[in-house]
């Protein structure tokens, strides 16, 4: 005979209740951990792109936001320009090691919409974690195709695709500029059909590039006609004080705005703690319910019980040994919940990145939801924490509880 | 040497509303040990506070109390929970065991909380004596009043105690399980234990050494078979 045997068996006396509230301890480990998965993979999946990143700053056209910079990453269009001479002018600036201008866009092949992604040599500086099969696209109607969609298209090296690009309206662009106010309609034409090459194929990364379509930024311009860059990459030599000069410097350029690649993950980070706090008040609410049903059960189950609890004080229980046994009733249900939700959440974990990417624009393409052990951990501690916490209404009911009188009726 | 029990002038009431309940009044009693001693009374006579007090579930309002030469005065509420479980074993008329165990796990309780492991053989040998170690491993939904009653009792003796008080332990029983539980506190006193029975049946009553009577809380008769 053991507390933790008595503990067991009155929690099996009542099984449709004791299932109910493992049930109840379950949903809110599965919400806690999903979401602190989810906080901690998202930041994480962001930091690591942004580390993959290999240059310091970037150059954008004026008015164009962070989130601008992050589509920049994920890939999207930014309707704005730097003209060409920027890149120059950029080049020439102290502490600028190198510079390379960006455009990116959006094309059609066979009615279906993708992004391109036009890059200038010495690329590879930017992003040291690619790396192609066969070559980079250096000449007009060169191109590479991310893995995804390569593998999507059954490309190989050789293979020819007649693309059509999609360009906003020169009119539009001239009275509205390229930031259109909120509700107006983007306007856009096809351009001429260009015809591409596949030169080289991008091993897989884990990040959107898997989906792009990679030509020369000469190139990419013609395809969605447009005489300039969406961003031009700088390089900085490594002297204190580069960032602050160069930053300086840029702002002079052509209507270019200067931002530091630390600036774009300090944005998406305070957006995630924003989102945090949010998620945390839903956690606690949910983990204070829960609390608060599974007391209501236990305090039941000794009121129930009061009988049987005096009759344990009249035969020698003390009352921290009564109250110990149905303290243990309840870590045992909570603790059980608890795993059973460890488990689910597990299980889960890809399903639920998988639906989280598709809620998130601009979601890194790692896995969004990460369980490291010492979350799992942690669930236990909070799992036997609610236990402790929804166990003191029930105990102090049990510890008051006066020895039973003799026959009585 | 000195009697197990020695109440002098122990009183009990009870509020009820604005009405106070004299439960009992100015009881002195002494109970040798080996003793068996059935108490009698009118229902509301105050049977069961006597035992309650005895068996230290109730605090005595005035009177004093020595238990084995212990004065429960002296005692906290953790001390005398813990003399009462050295002490003393319970029947009850209901059985109160605990539902979801089985007979060997009824008897092994005390010692849980005792904090003593009871031997295997003991508990078998606690059951055997009672009649019931076939019905070890059952539940009590599945035996009869009277097998109940026999696991409550080896229960009671489980950490060997040397008072067995026992409140209308045959109410719930027909004559011849009622007749069977008296044989074995007869048993036991022979043993040297005393025990004390509250009953209602003046028939047992004949079979214990002595009789006492409650009439309104005050002993009208105290009289040796
Ligand atoms: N906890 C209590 N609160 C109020 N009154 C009580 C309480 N316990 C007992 N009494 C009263 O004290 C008196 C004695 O009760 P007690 O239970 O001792 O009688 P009894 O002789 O055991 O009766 P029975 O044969 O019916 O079991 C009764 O009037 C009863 O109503
Ligand atoms: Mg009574």
């Amino acid at each position: 005979m053991s507390t933790f045997k008595l503990a067991l068996r009155n929690l099996a006396k009542r099984p449709m209740r004791t299932v109910l509230a493992i049930a109840t301890v379950t949903i809110s480990i599965t919400l806690l951990l999903s979401l602190l998965g989810f906080y901690f993979g998202y930041n994480k999946a962001m930091k690591d792109e942004l580390n993959n990143f290999g240059v310091q700053m970037l150059a954008v056209p004026k008015g164009c936001p962070y989130s601008s910079t992050t589509l920049l990453l994920h890939g999207g269009v930014i309707p704005n320009k730097l003209p060409l001479e920027a890149i120059d002018k950029i080049k020439a600036i102290q502490h600028v090691k190198s510079a390379q201008g960006i455009v990116m866009g959006t094309l059609e092949l066979d009615g279906v919409q993708h992004i391109i992604y036009g890059i200038s040599p010495g690329f590879e500086k930017l992003r040291p974690n690619w790396k192609v099969q066969g070559k980079f696209p250096t000449a007009e109607g060169e191109l590479i195709l991310g893995s995804t969609i390569a593998k999507k298209l059954g490309a190989e090296i050789g293979k020819k695709y007649t693309v059509i690009g999609i360009a906003q309206d020169k009119k539009q662009q001239e009275e509205l500029g390229t930031y259109p106010p909120i509700g107006q309609q983007v306007i856009t034409y096809k351009t001429d059909p260009r015809e591409l090459t596949v030169v080289g194929l991008l091993d897989q990364t884990g990040a959107s590039e898997d989906n792009f379509f990679i030509t020369s930024d000469s190139e990419a311009r013609k395809i969605i006609d447009l005489n300039g860059y969406t961003a031009i990459a700088i390089e900085l030599d490594d002297q204190t004080g580069s960032k602050e000069f160069v930053a300086v410097a840029v702002e002079g350029v052509n209507d270019a705005q200067p931002v530091t690649i630390n600036q774009v993950a300090n944005t998406v980070s305070g957006l995630i703690d924003s989102a945090r706090s949010i998620m945390l008040s839903v956690v606690i609410v949910a983990i204070l319910a829960c609390a608060i049903v599974v007391a209501g059960t236990a305090l039941m189950g000794v009121i129930e019980r009061s009988k049987e609890i005096g009759m344990m004080r009249t035969i020698g229980a003390t009352p921290l040994q009564v109250g110990t046994s149905v303290g243990l009733e309840v870590v045992i249900l909570t603790l059980t919940g608890g795993i059973i939700g460890i488990v689910l959440t597990l299980v889960l974990q890809n399903p639920l990145s998988d639906l989280l990417r598709i809620l998130i624009p601009n979601a890194p393409n790692t896995n969004l939801v990460s369980l490291p052990p010492d979350l799992l951990l942690l669930s236990v501690g909070i799992a036997v924490a609610l236990g402790i916490l929804a166990s003191i209404p029930p105990l102090i009911s049990a510890v008051r509880a006066p020895p039973l009188r003799m026959a009585g009726s | 040497m000195s009697d197990t029990i020695i109440a002098k002038g122990i009183s009990k009431s009870f509020k009820r509303g604005t009405e106070t309940i004299h439960a009992i009044q100015d009881i002195s009693l002494n109970i040798g040990k080996g003793e068996m001693l059935s108490i009698m009374g009118r229902s509301g006579s105050g049977k069961t506070t006597l035992l309650s007090c005895i068996g230290m579930l109730e605090n005595i309002d005035s009177g004093s109390l020595v238990l084995e030469g212990r004065n429960i005065k002296d005692l906290s509420e953790a001390q005398r929970t813990i003399l009462r479980r050295e002490l003393m074993g319970f029947v009850f008329q209901r059985f109160f065991l605990i539902p979801t165990l089985t007979a060997y796990e009824n008897v092994a309780l005390p010692g849980l909380f005792a904090g003593k492991k009871l031997g295997k053989d003991h508990i078998m040998e606690l059951l055997e004596m009672v009649g019931v170690s076939q019905r070890y491993d059952h539940r009590p939904g599945q035996m009869s009043g009277g097998e109940m009653q026999r696991v409550a009792i080896a229960r009671a003796l489980a950490l060997d105690p040397p008072v067995i008080i026992a409140d209308e332990p045959t109410g719930n029983l027909d004559t011849a399980n009622a007749e069977a539980v008296f044989g074995l506190f007869r048993k036991l006193a022979s043993q040297g234990k005393t025990i004390i029975i509250a009953t209602h049946s003046q028939k047992l009553a004949k079979d214990c050494d002595r009789v006492v009577e409650l009439m309104d809380g005050r002993i009208t008769r105290d009289e040796k078979n």
